[in-house]
């Protein structure tokens, strides 16, 4: 009865029925709308239990592989099957983990292969879910050289990747080109509602604690005063104003993860904008809101100009919009591994790890034999849709509106930076890892490592607290791209599930600070450990789990999983491109030192030693306990959401290799830059190592924000040139806004002004003349309409209406005149029909 | 063609008839018949409950209304569950139920009940007659039920009776009205002398039969066949009789030169009577007309006969193959002579309606010039079925349809404008059009109902009575009758000015000064009604299809394509 999709599509439509519900009947829902923000908690947790049914169905139907002996845990060592000896010095086994071109399906490489994906089709029209069929049948046999080169003895066969695809509703047909809204579900959609859902959840819970300000009928606004003498303005509550944005978010998060094809990926990618603009601009009377929300949007304009140039070139190249294939036709993921399978059929090893130059031969799809997909195309796409998850995911060089976004209510900054936005981008990139080609897989590492060392270092300088939080996450976004960049697929998103966990957590919790102290400004805190101690110990645990703290290697907080494994995948990278290699993995060490000691500077700061502000002090106490729940919850995920269920094995990082897809692992034009195949990041050859460095790195990191913040015992000196100014370039962000500001808005500005006077003084003028030379030309009309046209018409209405007046003579109400009328004409009419 | 009759031979009188069958027919085919005319039943049923407790309840009077609409309710409940699943003869061939009959009971028992509860919201009749003035509207429409089933000359004649004694009751019941008075007897010598007519012509035409049977006339005229114009007395008897039987249902739907009583009466009655007349007398009498018509016609057609073409045989259709005027014999078809000719007095009686409207002063009496004007379209639409008789492809069937379609949207419109014209006489005391200036203005409701109702008669889209127009002008162009939709087209635009300058008075001209004084505003339940009715047209105008269909249906039992 309920499957899956069907689940999935409630849970969905859930958070669309509560927008819609207060959009309409607002004013009817409790008292200043305060039954609107329950109803959209308990649309959005009924949303949570859907989606955790439909996982709990999904992963009785489909297991994760108890691979106990085939995977290393990331934690607790495991079996070894291949270590990176074993690999180069076998030669049929490097023969079979190179040849194939493509790292293709899940598992370690000690199980590489199988064909590409067993697509589960759902037709629209059967609903019943249990039509899941393998569409083409004839895939197997199309995919078989790989599938053979599989075949050696140290593989088992690969089960197929599970998926569930089918369309709703068929928006338009324009010839090949079906507009559909859809559903794609695989383990990566399955496990990102359930984290969208569940952090939502629990934001919106905190939300009713929060936003408690709005149900007043009037509230004052301390931030702006107005008036004279100035006082704090007044406005109206918003409360449901708030749930409304809030569950229309959410909707477009999900409909984003679960999309099956691009057409409705940009839909609900803008969605996801307008929603972060109306929330980000949510304290609308503030003009910096006002400004940050603005900001948000055209810097986000920026990246989806990318995008559709992107999405464009896809369709372009792959002649459908879906994702996967469909009874109709090859989708866009089988049409690029076609392309790259029969491209790397010619290619030729000559060592380990380096392929040959291939030829560059597409050979044709049979489905579009007019049409061969081409490279370049590829690449344009990679890059345009990497673009757009630039802007939505506050890379660099887009990053410049996630600071200015904590303009907005606190709980929204959480959603933002853990569930919705900013994982949009990730998400994406994540999804569409098969259609990446290498060459802008590079640029996405490039990109993540960029922004993962810029916004540390600008949150080294940072005095207020959601501001260094929001460098953090553009940092940590950062990591999760190089990771996937750098062939980590499990890693990045592992990370992106994890983060979302404690950056919800540190969020909220400083959203928590932020309503008991009054004030964002950490040079007004200190000391409030003892004030409010459960926000400062769940804040802790965030800062453990951010910083990656753990007993190496083995166990430790979400974030050291996910840390560790994204770092394994650099340190992989070091085997493949040495020299490249070591130097992106040495950057991301770095970074991660950096995460350390920022967030414990954070952390010292505000918690921490004596307080500075002893008037914030004295008002300081702790949040209710609907804001203080969330917060406990989210801190138990992040302390769990790393682990493997003991005994079963299952925990989110196998879960994600389920759904592995098939992926590039050489290009065509840079052909050195290999991806490299992320099982074998698992060996515990690496795995040890790494933990160990990166657990080193994070302690550097944690010492020394303890030295300086922690303890007292350093202190910055004050008034050495070469450090001020050092502080002022990063509190400054490196000036990137103001050279924006230089480069692009004053420009526009300009031109704009110029626009206007041009509009004003010429083409305002001439619209003037033009439009009195109308004017002219129509009174001459006018009069030969009334004189002419009119004057015949009135003549002709006039000659009927006499001729009706005429008639009326007829009607002489004397009876026997009727009579007679009746006798006559009976007679005419035998007369004409007689005689005619 | 075929047909329901069995047997051949002279069928004995209907009394004997019925006698010998009485005895033969079993219990069980008698209850089939009286489960079909179960709404006729109760129509009756009502009245005899009427005239009793009328005798015994001296205060009865003061719920007629309830009463009358349960026993209206109940009549069209019992006709929509018989639906229109035909039935054929019933009664030894004396009623008929096809789909067309059935159809049409089903219209003239809603415009019974929409008649019934419209009277109840504009507070006439007053209580002294209420009992009789419901009695006497429900033997009208009992009547009429009869005419639109009836199989048999016997049952035309019962009907055509039934439907119009009451009528000219109903005219004259304002008895202190003297203009109501005056319309009575008007209405009442008029309808017999045309009633005569009409009789002496179902006389002459079953003299020449030898049957009363309608299906028996038919398949005698059949057998006549072409021996008939060798006959010229009996042709000319014939196509007298048939004459005289169209100038008596002329009469009741006001065509020229028998409509000179409508503008009289329409002025001396009530709205709501004159609202009653246009709508519910007209359907029965359109219904009885095109049976007849197909009835006589079709064999008639069939029925060929040379003659030279020199002579202009058609009169408006353009038949290629008369028009060549070739010397040779060319088929010469009474049948469609005589719909050529209902097709001209159609014409002249549309564009007298729509001209004579201009000067008219009086609301009611511009309303009968605009049914006068109506009743043209429909008989156009019957004269150019008639005209393509013989031929049985879907042009007449079309035709039909779209004429039944057109009845049925005529309905809800006039009704509707009646409708609104008592609501303003009760609000302001007058029925002259000048002194109803700026009368819409204060009430959105009634306007917006006013404005559908006269758009939709005049034609405009997206109301119910463009599409009918529509597909009826679109009906006899595909039928070769261009003149025809030339002639209607032209009329339409005439209509235009009467109608919308009712419009312009109740919405924009400045109100007279006494207007204010007698105002008594719309109760929620005539504004309701109105709307209602108005909500129907906009409805019906959009999803056309579904009522066409039934429609089409109909005309299919008609033809007996089915």
């Amino acid at each position: 009865m309920l499957s899956i999709p069907i689940l999935l599509t409630i849970a969905w439509l859930l958070p669309l029925g509560s927008f819609l519900a207060i959009l309409f009947w607002a004013p009817r829902l409790g008292k200043h709308g305060s039954a609107a923000g329950l109803l959209a908690t308990v649309a959005i947790a009924a949303s949570f239990v859907c989606a955790l049914a439909a996982a709990s169905l999904w992963f009785t139907k489909y297991p994760i592989p108890s691979a106990e002996s085939h995977h290393p845990p990331y934690g607790a060592s495991g079996s070894q099957p291949h270590s990176q000896d074993t690999r180069l010095a076998d030669p049929s086994a490097r023969e079979s983990a190179s040849a194939p071109g493509l790292w293709t399906q899940g598992k370690a490489a000690s199980k590489t292969q199988g064909p590409s994906q067993l697509i589960l089709w759902n037709a629209p029209s059967d609903r019943s879910g249990s039509t899941e069929r393998s569409s083409r049948p004839d895939q197997a046999s199309r995919v078989s050289p790989r599938h053979e080169l599989a075949n050696s003895p140290t593989r088992e066969p690969l089960g197929p990747v599970p998926l569930l695809t089918g369309d709703w509703y068929v928006l338009a047909e324009f010839g090949h080109l079906r507009l559909t809204l859809g559903y794609y579900i695989d383990t990566l959609t399955i496990l990102m509602v359930l984290m969208v859902t569940l952090v939502a959840t629990l934001i919106h819970i905190y939300s009713l604690g929060y936003m408690h300000e709005e149900l007043h009928p009037e509230v004052s606004d301390q931030e702006i005063l107005a008036g004279d003498p100035p006082q704090p303005i007044r406005r109206p509550g918003r409360f449901a104003r708030f749930f409304q944005y809030l569950s229309l978010f959410c909707f477009s998060m999900l409909g984003l993860v679960l999309a099956n094809n691009l057409f409705m990926i940009f839909i609900f990618w803008e969605l996801v904008g307008i929603c972060s603009y109306l929330l980000i601009g949510f304290y609308l009377e503030r003009p910096q809101a006002v400004r940050a929300a603005s900001k948000a949007f055209i810097v986000n304009r920026v990246g989806d100009f990318g995008m559709l140039v992107g999405l464009a070139a896809w369709w372009g190249a792959a002649g459908t919009f879906h994702f996967a294939d469909s009874p109709r036709s090859l989708g866009l993921f089988s049409r690029v591994a076609q392309a790259e399978l029969d491209h790397n059929r010619t290619g030729q090893v000559v060592s380990p790890g380096i392929r040959e130059q291939p030829s560059g031969q597409v050979v044709n799809n049979p489905d579009y034999p007019e049409r061969p997909v081409a490279y370049g195309l590829l690449v344009l796409g990679g890059l345009g849709v990497f673009c757009g998850c630039v802007g939505k995911s506050a890379q660099f060089p887009l990053h410049v509106w996630l600071p200015d976004a904590m303009e907005g209510p606190t709980p929204v900054s959480a959603l933002i930076h853990a569930a919705t936005m900013v994982a949009a981008g990730v998400y994406l990139v994540g999804r569409f890892y098969p259609a990446f080609p290498p060459e802008v897989l590079l640029v996405v590492a490039v990109v993540g490592l960029a922004s993962l060392l810029l916004a540390g270092m600008m949150a080294l300088a940072a005095t207020e607290i959601k501001r260094v939080l929001a460098f953090s996450t553009i940092s940590q976004l950062g990591l999760m791209m190089f990771a996937l960049g750098v062939g980590g697929w499990t890693a990045g998103l592992f990370h992106l599930l994890t983060h979302a966990f404690f950056k919800a957590l540190l969020f909220l919790g400083a959203g928590s600070v932020i309503h008991c102290v009054g004030t964002g400004d950490m040079g007004q805190m200190g000391g409030l450990v003892r004030k409010i101690p459960w926000t400062a110990g769940t804040m802790l645990v965030g800062c453990l789990a951010i910083a990656g703290a753990g007993i190496p290697p083995w166990v430790g907080l979400s974030g050291f999983h996910s840390k560790d494994a994204v770092l394994a995948q650099a340190y992989l990278l070091m085997n493949y491109i040495p020299g490249i290699g070591h130097l992106l993995f040495s950057l991301a060490l770095i970074g991660a030192a950096m995460t350390a000691f920022y967030m414990f500077r954070l952390w010292y700061l505000v918690f921490w030693g004596r307080p500075r502000s002893l008037d914030q002090l004295h008002h300081a106490h702790e949040s209710p306990p609907v804001m203080v729940v969330p917060l406990v919850v989210l801190s138990v995920f992040a302390i769990i959401a790393g682990w493997r269920l003991p005994g079963l094995g299952w925990g989110i990082a196998p879960a994600l290799e389920q759904a592995r897809p098939i992926s590039f692992i050489s290009g065509q034009w840079w052909p050195w830059w290999v991806v490299p195949p992320e099982a074998e990041s698992h060996q515990d050859s690496i795995h040890v190592v790494v933990s160990w460095l990166a657990f080193t790195a994070a302690a550097v990191g944690f010492v020394l924000a303890t030295l300086f913040y922690g303890t007292g015992l350093f202190r910055l000196p004050s008034g050495v040139g070469v450090l001020n100014g050092l502080v002022l370039l990063l509190q400054r962000r490196f000036f990137i806004d103001e050279l924006y500001q230089r480069l692009f808005v004053a420009p526009a500005l300009h031109l704009a002004s110029w626009a206007a006077l041009i509009d004003r003084k010429i083409i305002d003028n001439l619209a003037e003349k033009l439009a009195a030379a109308v004017v002219a030309v129509a009174n001459s009309g006018d009069l030969l309409d009334r004189k002419v046209v009119d004057g015949s018409l009135v003549g002709l209405g006039q000659g009927i209406y006499g001729l009706g007046r005429q008639l009326r003579q007829v009607q002489t109400g004397l009876l026997r005149q009727y009579l007679l009328a009746v006798v006559v004409g009976t007679i005419v009419i035998f007369v004409l029909v007689q005689f005619l | 063609m075929h047909f329901r009759e069995k047997s051949g031979s002279i069928s004995p009188g209907f009394m004997e008839r019925l006698l010998a069958e009485k005895w033969s027919t079993s219990s069980g085919e008698l209850l089939r018949w009286l489960e079909a005319v179960a709404p006729e039943i109760a129509l009756t049923g009502t009245i005899v409950f009427f005239l009793i407790s009328r005798m015994l309840f001296p205060r009865f009077r003061y719920g007629a209304h309830i009463w009358a609409m349960a026993g209206a309710f109940l009549a069209v409940a019992l006709a929509l569950g018989a639906g229109l699943r035909p039935v054929g003869e019933i009664f030894s061939g004396v009623l008929v139920h096809d789909e067309f009959g059935r159809l049409f009971r089903i219209f003239l028992l809603c415009a019974l009940v929409l008649f019934v509860v419209f009277t109840s919201l504009s507070r006439i009749p007053p209580p002294v007659v209420a009992t009789e003035f419901y009695l006497l509207v429900f033997g009208a429409t009992l009547g009429m039920c009869f005419m639109a089933t009836a199989n048999h000359l016997v049952m035309v004649m019962l009907g055509a009776e039934m439907a119009s004694l009451p009528g000219y009751a109903l005219v004259g019941i304002k008895k202190q009205d003297r203009l109501a008075t005056e319309a009575a007897l008007k209405y009442a010598i008029f309808g017999a002398a045309t009633s005569g007519i009409m009789f002496f012509g179902l006389s002459l035409l079953a003299a020449l039969t030898g049957a009363v049977h309608l299906p028996t006339m038919t398949a005698r005229l059949a057998s006549m066949g072409n021996e008939l114009f060798n006959r010229p007395a009996e042709l000319s008897a014939l196509t007298l009789g048939l004459i005289f039987v169209v100038a008596g249902l002329g009469f009741k739907l006001s065509l020229v030169p028998f409509h000179f009583w409508t503008p009289d009466v329409f002025e001396g009655a009530t709205a709501e009577v004159g609202g009653f007349l246009s709508v519910a007398s007209k359907l029965a009498a359109l219904a009885l007309l095109t049976r007849l018509l197909v009835a006589w016609g079709a064999p008639l057609a069939q029925a060929e006969v040379g003659v030279a073409s020199d002579v202009s045989l058609c009169l408006l259709a353009t038949d290629p193959s008369t028009s060549q005027g070739s010397p040779t014999f060319v088929p010469l078809r009474p049948a469609n002579t005589m719909g050529n000719l209902l097709g001209l007095v159609a014409a002249l009686t549309c564009t007298f309606g729509n001209l004579a409207a201009y000067g008219q002063t009086n609301l009611k009496r511009l309303l009968a010039y605009s049914t006068i004007a109506h009743a043209g379209y429909l008989a156009m639409g019957i004269g150019a079925a008639a005209g393509t008789l013989p031929s049985f492809s879907g042009e007449c069937r079309q035709l039909l349809a779209s004429v039944i379609f057109y009845a049925s949207v005529y309905l809800l419109m006039n009704l509707g404008i009646f409708a609104t014209t008592a609501f303003l006489r009760n609000k302001f005391g007058t029925e002259e059009i000048d002194a109803l200036a700026g009368g819409g203005r204060d009430d959105p409701a009634l306007l917006v109902a006013a404005t559908v109702f006269l758009f939709s008669l005049t034609g405009l889209p997206p109301l119910a009575g463009f599409m009918a127009k529509f597909v009826l002008f679109a009906a006899m162009a595909r039928a070769g009758f261009w003149s025809l939709v030339l002639i209607g087209v032209v009329n339409t635009v005439f209509s235009l000015f009467y109608y919308l300058r009712i419009v312009r008075v109740l919405a924009i001209d400045e109100p007279r000064g006494m207007l204010g004084s007698v105002a008594d505003s719309l109760s929620w339940a005539q504004r309701a009604f109105l709307l209602g009715l108005a909500a129907a047209l906009v409805i019906l105008g959009i999803w056309w299809g579904g009522l066409f269909a039934v429609c089409e249906r109909a005309a299919t039992s008609l033809l007996a394509l089915g």
